[in-house]
């Protein structure tokens, strides 16, 4: 008798602790291990959305399936390429039918550090994020509905989003949860030279043309930096960028209707910008030299044009010689990751 | 039966032990607000004149203070002793400190217009996405902006832009003040930093502050009399 209320008062002591737990009845759950270089920003993931493996797994899956469409023709990775820094090479991306989608393709290399989403930043989440182009008539069309109808009838997936997230939970948020965790893994490796250059701040590791573009850059002169600087070549902001002089709804301010944000869209990552052609949210430049020549003369001024890129328009653009332009390159190219 | 007994205490007093225990936190707030004329900041308006007759109205307003000490003990011993204030804030932005020990009922309150030497250099702070763009280039010295203060002023009736970025440890500005109670009220007047000691002139500043060192110092000496604590 008293061995019983030893064992019951014990039992009860470990379990008001959480130190026992079943495991029967609950996902597998198990974290999933972000890696990133240590000199990245610290990632932020929804405390409601941890990253498990079995999620990513599920995410991974779902990124490449067309059954996200409503005919089963495209997937998300059929515009998100690895080897275009997950972009795709078009100027507009081809959703189904042939239809093209309104703007060029989102590079998602590092997208876990943005706090909105898209060119134009409509959704604040990469859970509100996921299941839109699902949607979007000229993307995917399909109702989220029939999508999870038609998971639903596929053994495999019954069984993937059992363990990831427990019985019955082929839904909308499940779908997003795992499309999310999945997009939270694409990181660029962190193995580029400028990398090298980061992990110990020499700038030995250039080569002259490099390191000179890499001055061009970082200073004033070419002052890049304010909107591309840090470690992943972003400030995670939106901006106006000089490439149109009616900014009428455009941008961040067709969003958030305020005036004062019309014309700024998401400031990309550089990391891997020599897999991103064709460049700016409308694809409109195909090459690094083209994107060079706006800042060097092609700047457009507008009410929201930032800062810096009106002092330069007014002082007559950023004036570099071609042999500036070259180096700049050289430099920016010191951004990707090697192809492995 | 005994032995059962004891070793049953034991392992409940262990598991007890495992358990977390709550320990005695003393909060701290620091705030900060940038005013004009006494006023919070209103952002992309054109609500402002300076001394030289500029009407101007601001876009972005950014700034850190930070290394935090209490009669010359630092706050937190961590990469997370500074407070930043982000455009969005356009009022006062504040970050709680929770401290092992009590504040003294008085006590002297020291900090930095930027950043510490020892912090002003890459990654002194946490890496997170707002610090990362707020990088200071090491082709120009490393470390951080202390300041992005930009926006627009009108020239004959035609806009043009100022971006006046300070940073740099020669920017640094260290104050302290007696204070008596657990919240550090920081002001910062934008107008003084316009005309405290030096009467700036937006049309004559160049494009290239962050390269200026005379630029630099002149704002410096403007900062130090543009700060004060409620």
């Amino acid at each position: 008798m008293k061995r019983g209320i030893y064992f019951f008062f014990t039992t009860f002591l470990l379990s008001s602790c959480g130190l026992f737990s079943s495991e029967d009845d609950k996902p597998n759950d198990k974290p999933y291990s972000l890696e990133y270089p240590s000199f990245y920003p610290i990632p932020e993931i929804p405390s409601d959305n941890p990253l498990t493996e079995k999620g990513v797994e599920l995410g991974r899956k779902l990124f490449n399936d067309p059954i996200l469409s409503y005919n089963n023709t495209i997937s998300c990775a059929s515009c998100h390429q690895e080897q275009f820094n997950f972009s795709d090479d078009k100027i507009k991306s081809i959703g189904v039918d042939g239809k093209q989608t309104d703007v060029h393709s989102m590079t998602l290399t590092n997208v876990l550090y943005y706090k909105q989403l898209f060119w134009n930043g409509r959704v604040n989440s990469l859970e509100q994020q996921a299941t839109l182009p699902i949607e979007h008539p000229n993307e995917m069309n399909q109702p989220i509905e029939q999508l999870i109808e038609k998971l639903k009838a596929k053994e495999e997936y019954v069984e993937l989003f059992e363990i990831a997230f427990g019985e019955n939970s082929i839904n909308k948020t499940n779908i997003s949860k795992a499309l999310a965790q999945f997009q939270r893994t694409l990181i660029s490796k962190g193995i580029a030279r400028f990398d090298t250059f980061l992990s110990n701040r020499n700038p030995a590791i250039f080569s002259k043309e490099e390191f000179e573009g890499y001055r061009i850059f970082f200073s004033e002169k070419g002052d890049c930096f304010h909107c591309h600087g840090g470690e992943l070549g972003t400030n995670f902001k939106f901006e106006n960028n000089g490439l149109f002089s009616d900014i009428s709804n455009k941008g961040l301010g067709a969003i958030t209707g305020n005036k004062d944000s019309l014309g700024m869209f998401q400031v990309p990552s550089l990391r891997n910008i020599s897999r991103s052609a064709p460049y700016m949210h409308d694809g409109r430049f195909s090459t690094l030299e083209e994107v060079i020549e706006h800042y060097n003369s092609g700047l457009k001024d507008s009410p929201t044009l930032h800062p810096k890129l009106k002092i330069k328009y007014d002082e007559g653009g950023m004036q570099l010689n071609p042999t500036e332009i070259q180096q700049l390159i050289a430099f920016l190219k010191t951004m990707d990751d090697p192809i492995q | 039966m005994r032995f059962k007994f004891i070793f049953t205490m034991i392992f409940i007093f262990s598991v007890f032990s495992a358990c977390k225990k709550e320990k005695k936190e003393y909060l701290y707030t620091v705030k900060l607000m940038p005013t004009y004329g006494g006023n919070p900041i209103e952002l992309n308006v054109y609500n402002y004149v300076t001394t030289q007759n500029d009407t101007f109205k601001i876009t972005n307003l950014e700034m850190y203070v930070s290394d935090f000490k209490i009669n010359g003990k630092a706050l937190i011993e961590s990469k997370e002793n500074y407070l930043a204030h982000t455009a969005a804030q356009s009022n006062a932005t504040s970050v709680d400190f929770k401290l092992e020990e009590a504040i003294p009922e008085s006590y002297t309150f020291e900090w930095y217009h930027g950043f510490s030497p020892q912090q002003n250099v890459p990654n002194g702070i946490i890496n997170n996405s707002f610090n990362n763009a707020m990088q200071w280039p090491d082709v120009l010295g490393g470390g951080y902006h202390f300041m992005k203060f930009e926006g627009r002023f009108l020239e004959n009736g035609i806009e043009k832009a100022f971006a006046i970025h300070l940073g740099k440890n020669g920017n640094q500005v260290v104050f302290s003040k007696e204070i008596s109670n657990n919240v550090a009220f920081i002001e910062f007047e934008l107008d003084s930093l316009l005309k405290s000691k030096h009467s700036i002139d937006l049309k004559s500043l160049p494009g290239s502050i962050m390269e200026n060192d005379s630029i630099q110092t002149l704002f410096k000496e403007n900062v130090q009399k543009s700060v004060r604590i409620l």
